[in-house]
């Protein structure tokens, strides 16, 4: 199960990987609107030629972001389809049958949706594979700082969501333990109709919120015993630094909007 | 030497029990240096106490000094300073995301700049011997491990008090005994105070003086050597003779001949599977 969420991270040495999260974070934004940019066919080769740049230079083998595709297939395969059948008449009309239509215009938009599925996932992967959660956390914190002047508690935020992410994995284990002691007093997870596996997953999660809880509980004193009054007050002591690998990915970066926007049809 | 802790007739009522003080009309003193431990049986509201001291506890009556500093509502982080805690889970009080983020946890709270929190952080992993665990995530560490960190997360602030709230209760007797050992070279050092509260029959032999708390009121106050000499009353003080021991006891009780001498847990084991697979 932890697999799911936390076993994304590969822990390499690369350049990718020692950017600064804020760096990667605010270019995968980016990134999602210029893929939204371009429209010509050498606007598309351009940013899967970045694309796949980013991918060698994070030393990951393709494989990973092949599964990392796998979850979505179903949805970029239908929406493909949709596209290819219910595409407005233009250009040539190679299969008509009531109302579904195979035109060339067609292929072209299902063509350009796939090809934007891809670099989009492509993108995130990477930023999964090659940041630790904690360091995505931090990152988001000190983008969103700046809401601090609108009275958003973005320190309260970023402590809770840490917090959260330093438990995920105790919890998990605490689930699997719960989950062998309910076995052992023969409870079948997993089998029978929706509503009886949903019942069955009751003796899991009444004990493991009663455990959280007492958790939280233990966690609010241990940390008031250590001085914590309000995450306003505090010094940082894991900070971020912006490198000139940092400055260097976005001088590329800008390049590629730069020839991306160059070569889209106005 | 002088007092460093000094209660007076502290009382104290949880909200939701009937009634019945978990705290009752407690006075005593700890001397500066002093190695105290707490005993009782669960429930018999020495954690309570130990609460009260630092100030988790708001109690109505009675008067805890630290240092000097009688502590209210105002005085409580100032007293706190003073104060450092561990707790009994070692998973519980795990803050931070990785070791080293842990121990700057203490440091953070105080807003001290990182340029003097980073080589804090590094010396008091030194001081635990935990040093090249400090990018480690507490999933990868023992209990054992985890505690150690809480120590330097301790060492880091540097203060007068360490009160130890059952914090060997959860780990292994290997766990135990290198988590005193720990605690009292620390405690020479650094010249530290410390209340432990405990059922550890070892860690009590490590204090000072006992004290001994039953529902809410200090029953006995006295040297550790005195405690041990009643042998059975042991057991209703709340300190634990060891698991065989006890096993062995109550297998006696119920007419089964038991082997004499001490069995560690394997030995142990390993009797109960031959006298099993003989029937």
């Amino acid at each position: 199960m932890s697999n799911f969420i936390f076993g994304r991270y590969l822990p390499l040495n690369s350049t990718v990987h020692r950017l600064d999260p804020r760096s990667k974070l605010l270019l995968s934004f980016c990134y999602l609107i210029v893929v939204f940019l371009a429209n010509s066919w050498l606007s598309y080769a351009i940013l899967i030629g970045f694309t796949l740049a980013a991918i060698l230079s994070s030393k990951i083998s393709l494989g990973f972001f092949l599964k990392g595709l796998r979850p979505m297939l179903w949805l970029i395969a239908f929406t493909v389809v949709v596209q290819l059948l219910f595409s407005p008449a233009g250009g040539h009309v190679y299969f008509h049958w009531t109302i579904l239509n195979i035109t060339q215009a067609g292929l072209v938009n299902s063509g350009v949706i796939f090809i934007r599925f891809l670099l989009i996932i492509m993108m995130s992967t990477l930023l999964t594979l090659s940041t630790q959660p904690l360091d995505i956390a931090t990152g988001l914190s000190s983008l969103m700082r700046p809401l601090r002047w609108v009275r958003i508690p973005v320190d309260t935020l970023a402590m809770m969501l840490a917090i959260a992410l330093r438990f995920v994995p105790t919890l998990m284990d605490e689930a699997t333990k719960i989950m062998n002691a309910q076995r052992a007093r023969g409870v079948d997870f997993g089998e029978g109709g929706l509503i009886k596996q949903a019942k069955s997953f009751i003796p899991l999660m009444v004990p493991l919120f009663m455990s959280a809880f007492n958790r939280a509980e233990d966690l609010s004193t241990a940390m008031e015993a250590r001085g914590y009054r309000d995450s306003e007050h505090r010094s940082q002591y894991r900070i971020l630094t912006w490198q000139r690998r940092d400055t260097m990915t976005w001088i590329v970066f800008l390049m590629v909007v730069a020839a991306m926007l160059a070569t889209r049809r106005w | 030497m002088e007092n460093i802790i000094d209660v007076q007739h502290l009382s104290y009522r949880y909200q939701d029990t009937d009634g019945r003080p978990a705290l009752d009309d407690i006075s005593f003193t700890v001397k500066a240096g002093e190695w105290l431990a707490l005993v009782g049986h669960n429930g018999s509201g020495k954690s309570t106490l130990a609460r009260a001291v630092d100030g988790l506890l708001p109690f109505s009556e009675g008067t805890v000094t630290v240092g000097g500093i009688k502590l209210t509502p105002e005085t409580v982080w100032e007293v706190r300073e003073k104060i450092g805690m561990i707790f009994q889970n070692p998973d519980n009080q795990f803050v931070g995301a990785t070791v080293e983020d842990d121990v700057a946890f203490g440091l953070e709270n105080r807003q001290i700049s990182r340029a003097e929190m980073v080589p804090r952080v590094k010396a008091a992993l030194d001081e635990v011997g935990m040093q090249t665990f400090a990018q480690r995530e507490p999933g990868a560490l023992s209990g054992g491990q985890k505690q150690r960190v809480a120590l330097a997360g301790i060492v880091a602030i540097a203060p007068d008090i360490l009160i130890l709230d059952e914090a060997t209760s959860m780990l292994d007797p290997q766990g135990r005994r290198d988590m005193l050992a720990l605690v009292q070279r620390l405690r020479e050092e650094k010249h530290l105070t410390v209340i432990s509260i405990t059922h550890d029959i070892d860690e009590a032999a490590s204090a000072d003086r006992v004290l001994v708390i039953d529902d809410g009121k200090l029953v006995e106050e006295a040297q550790p050597a005195e405690i041990f000499a009643q042998g059975e009353r042991l057991i209703h003080l709340g300190l634990d003779v060891p698991f065989t021991a006890k096993l062995k006891q109550a297998l006696q009780d119920r007419g089964i001949t038991v082997p004499t001498g001490y069995q560690t847990t394997t030995e142990m084991e390993e009797w109960l599977w031959q006298s099993l697979s003989n029937t």
